[in-house]
């Protein structure tokens, strides 16, 4: 008794049925259907995908930014640009945590509180119960 | 239309669509019936259903199309492996977080979306082994009273074609082109194409 799984058995089965339909001629293939009519089913079919994976892409990239946004109900969001600057000031002194050798004063607003966001994440993810 | 793959090998959504555009009317009549017969023993999927799934995530980039491939062969793979990922779907429920796919992506259903999956690397997966024995058996049901072309799908099933499948189950050039046929035909679900 050979050692042969049920899937490798379905599977060559499978592509011996895809090679037979590539053996085919194309007349053959084709039967009494006409490429006009076989065309006009896909550019409908090809549509219908379109419109499906514009919705799926939609899916995906909501999905990818519900990852990276912070939860908009977190109470550190409300601060100031120079709240978050003094914050990020105090960490870059705390030795748990890494900061890029770059100078406040060259960061942008909106580089200064994405930075404090994402720090007090951290924050949140290491000590759930820590106050901000 | 010329593409252009992206460095990685992988066309671009909208190159999948142009190569999809491009691929001749009798290429896609074996995709389509590739897909009828691939679906035969799903539960309440039909070949159109599984062409639908393939192409909307090939256009969605979820889905490799590999820039050396022909899109007959890509379509062929994936509708495959989609194939055994509805049927998981169906087995346990709305949601398969176990499905595999080539890169990373959604499983999509229309209106819910699982969670990013990492794909299984499972080479013995008890459930995948029991919906193909599953699908086999269905298979050998619907061919019960044409030995010849049980037969035919055995010999594919051990990984025989044309000549050498003829000859080992017995059969000359013209009974096996026959049984050939009536296997498709019993098998393939008559689809309603619009």
């Amino acid at each position: 008794m050979t050692n042969t799984h049920y899937r490798d058995q379905l599977d060559r089965l499978l592509e011996g049925f895809f090679e037979d339909l590539r053996q085919l001629s194309d007349a053959e293939i084709l039967d009494k259907e006409s490429a006009a009519t076989v065309n006009a089913r896909v550019a409908k079919r090809l549509d219908r995908a379109s419109a499906a994976a514009g919705s799926m892409r939609l899916a995906a990239a909501r999905q990818r930014m519900s990852r990276v946004t912070i939860g908009t109900k977190s109470p550190w969001l409300a601060v100031s640009e120079q709240q978050a600057r003094e914050y990020i000031l105090r960490v870059s002194r705390d030795s748990r945590y890494t900061l890029a050798a770059r100078s406040l004063s060259e960061m942008s607003a909106s580089e200064i509180l994405l930075l404090y966001r994402q720090l007090k994440q951290l924050e949140t993810d290491q000590t759930p119960n820590t106050e901000s | 239309m010329a593409v252009r793959p992206d460095q990685t090998g992988r066309l671009a959504p909208h190159e999948v669509r142009a190569m999809l555009e491009q691929m001749s009317a009798a290429d896609w009549r074996r995709v389509e019936r590739f897909a009828d017969f691939r679906a035969a023993g799903l539960v309440g999927v039909h070949g159109e259903d599984l062409l639908h799934h393939v192409i909307t995530k090939l256009l969605a980039g979820l889905r490799t199309f590999p820039s050396t491939t022909s899109t007959l062969v890509v379509l062929k793979n994936a509708i495959k492996s989609e194939a055994s990922n509805v049927r998981r779907t169906v087995n346990r429920g709305p949601i398969d977080v176990h499905a595999e796919v080539d890169t990373l992506g959604l499983d999509f259903d229309p209106g819910e979306h699982a969670g990013v999956v990492v794909e299984a690397v499972n080479p013995v997966d008890p459930l995948r082994e029991l919906l193909a024995r599953e699908q086999l058996d269905q298979l050998q049901q619907r061919l019960e009273g044409d030995d010849e072309a049980q037969l035919v799908a055995m010999a594919w099933g051990e990984g025989l074609r044309g000549r050498p499948a003829a000859e080992a189950i017995g059969l000359d050039t013209k009974a096996y082109d026959a049984a050939r046929k009536r296997l498709e035909r019993k098998i393939a679900q008559e689809v309603s194409r619009q």
